[in-house]
């Protein structure tokens, strides 16, 4: 038999998971071989390395406690929202509009709150979860707890995005995007994650609720802020705020509720898609410092637990570009 | 499923199935994003489990390969690109390409290994960490993956035919 066949063997001969019929060949061969004897020795070798290799890069990584935190979030919100369909009997969305609802119940943090989730119920369905991966929970506690980004907005602030910077999210950079506390609480569908300088904890109740959608409309005037944080190195690595004295005009119920419609229309995304975030894109000109005219809304969205980035034309009423990534 | 049962296997299997991630998809930060998505897909699908058909280990194996598979698909989604990140006024930190857990790797030829594995088609880093950090055996990987035996030696022929022409620096 050649080198050439005998080489494809050297491998399982080596892992012991060779038929006895090619093991005899093998050893045949290797007796008279000594090309096929260096090689089989290279491939030990390299075998060798590559264990070493796994081992000593796998020992020093370890998962964050944050990981079982959202996997506890996430589930529990499941569960509540299985027991909202099951307890539905009147219509689909029945229980959407009944705010007594587990659902609904650990999602009110005050009554303040309560009037603008019904108005959110009574808008948009599928109803919207609060889910944030591992790794932007992570780019959250390490913005929140920074004493630089808490000062951004005087230690008063709402986390409305997170999005990985320059489309990559191998690089580990994330910005972090803060709101003025009192307008998004005020003026938003739902909110994220509070946090103040006195208690830099996420309180549970804002956090069942969790991200939505959020609509940043009326007078946005205020301090804004946006952090980049480097997950990897566990460090805030830019912050600055932008003083806002506008007031936008931004998206409305009706105006959510459409690109909520276009994006579920679109065969891409489904009518089973989670809508997790709607905000005008390229709202705010830091430049000029003045809002835009053109009515263009990111949608973020979660489909079959995979989350993806929408850009809709309210004014041509399409989807015109998805981030499905990869392909 | 209950909650305090999920987090039961967690606790049991989350370093075997984070440091598997890890190992394939190259990165901290996807491994745990990988690593949350692998027990939720427990938690919807654990009725799915067949103690019959294989250990549970066998089966978050399969699940968690999957997924760094499935992951490496989407990496490009949802993000701004930078300029548009200028446009909403972000100056964007000038990074090196290093990872920072890279960094922590002081054997230079461990850290080169390392770097070449990184390169690899996902498949291939995925048969690779099976095998030589799980310890798995041929058949295993191929109830794992759900292929062939014939695909487990083709494949495991083929990546480390690649290792060691990226090693050489071919």
């Amino acid at each position: 038999m050649d080198c050439e066949r005998i080489r494809e063997l050297l491998l399982s001969y080596i892992d012991n998971e060779i038929g006895d019929d090619e093991r005899k060949l093998v050893q045949v061969h290797l007796a008279g071989c000594r090309e096929c004897v260096a090689e089989i020795e290279a491939l030990a070798v390299t075998g060798s390395k590559l264990r070493q290799a796994y081992e000593t890069v796998a020992a020093g990584a370890s998962p964050s406690p944050a990981v079982w935190q959202g996997i506890r979030r996430r589930v529990e919100v499941k569960q509540q929202t299985n027991k909202a369909a099951e307890d539905s009997s009147a219509s689909k969305w029945g229980w959407l509009l009944n705010w007594r609802h587990p659902v609904w119940r650990t999602a009110v943090a005050g009554a303040a709150m309560l009037s603008f989730m019904i108005v959110f119920a009574i808008s948009i369905a599928p109803v919207t979860l609060p889910i944030w991966t591992a790794t932007e929970q992570r780019a959250i506690d390490i913005a929140t707890n920074d004493p630089s980004v808490q000062a951004l907005l005087d230690g008063q602030g709402i986390v409305y995005e997170v999005v990985p910077v320059n489309g990559d999210m191998n690089t580990g950079l994330y910005q972090v995007g803060l709101a003025p506390a009192e307008e998004v609480n005020a003026r938003s569908y739902g909110d994220s994650t509070n946090f103040d300088s006195d208690s830099i904890s996420i309180p549970e109740d804002s956090e069942s609720f969790g991200l939505s959608a959020i609509t940043l409309c009326g007078d946005l005037s205020g301090t804004w802020g946006a952090a980049i944080v480097d997950v990897g190195n566990n460090e805030v690595v830019q912050s600055h705020s932008i003083a806002v004295d506008e007031v936008g005009d931004c998206l409305s119920t009706e105006q959510v509720q459409e690109a909520t419609q276009i994006v579920q229309a679109d065969s891409r995304v489904g009518t089973e898609a989670l809508v997790r975030n709607v905000s005008l894109f390229n709202s705010y000109d830091a430049e000029s410092g003045e809002f835009r005219d053109e009515m263009v809304v990111w949608v973020r969205l979660i489909i079959d637990g995979e989350i993806y980035l929408a850009q809709v034309d309210l004014d041509q009423q399409s989807l015109f570009k998805l981030f499905t990534g990869g392909e | 499923m209950e909650l305090k049962d999920l987090e039961k296997i967690f606790q049991q299997h989350k370093d075997t199935v984070f440091k598997t991630a890890y190992l394939i998809v190259g990165s901290v930060q996807e491994a745990e994003d990988i690593l949350q998505e692998v027990f939720l897909k427990v938690y919807k699908s654990a009725s799915g489990f067949d103690p019959q058909k294989g250990s549970m280990r066998t089966w978050l194996h399969r699940i968690t390969v999957n997924q760094c598979i499935s992951e490496k698909r989407k990496r490009r989604e949802l993000s701004y690109s930078s300029e548009e990140m200028e446009e909403r006024g972000v100056e964007l930190a000038d990074k090196s390409n290093e990872l920072p857990e890279d960094m922590a790797i002081k054997t230079e030829e461990v850290a080169n290994l390392w770097h070449a594995i990184k390169s690899m088609d996902v498949k291939q880093r995925a048969v690779l960490t099976l095998r030589y950090f799980e310890g798995l055996s041929y058949s295993e990987i191929a109830r794992t993956l759900d292929v062939p035996l014939g695909t487990v030696k083709s494949r495991l022929n083929v990546a480390i035919k690649n290792l060691r022409r990226l090693m050489l620096g071919g």
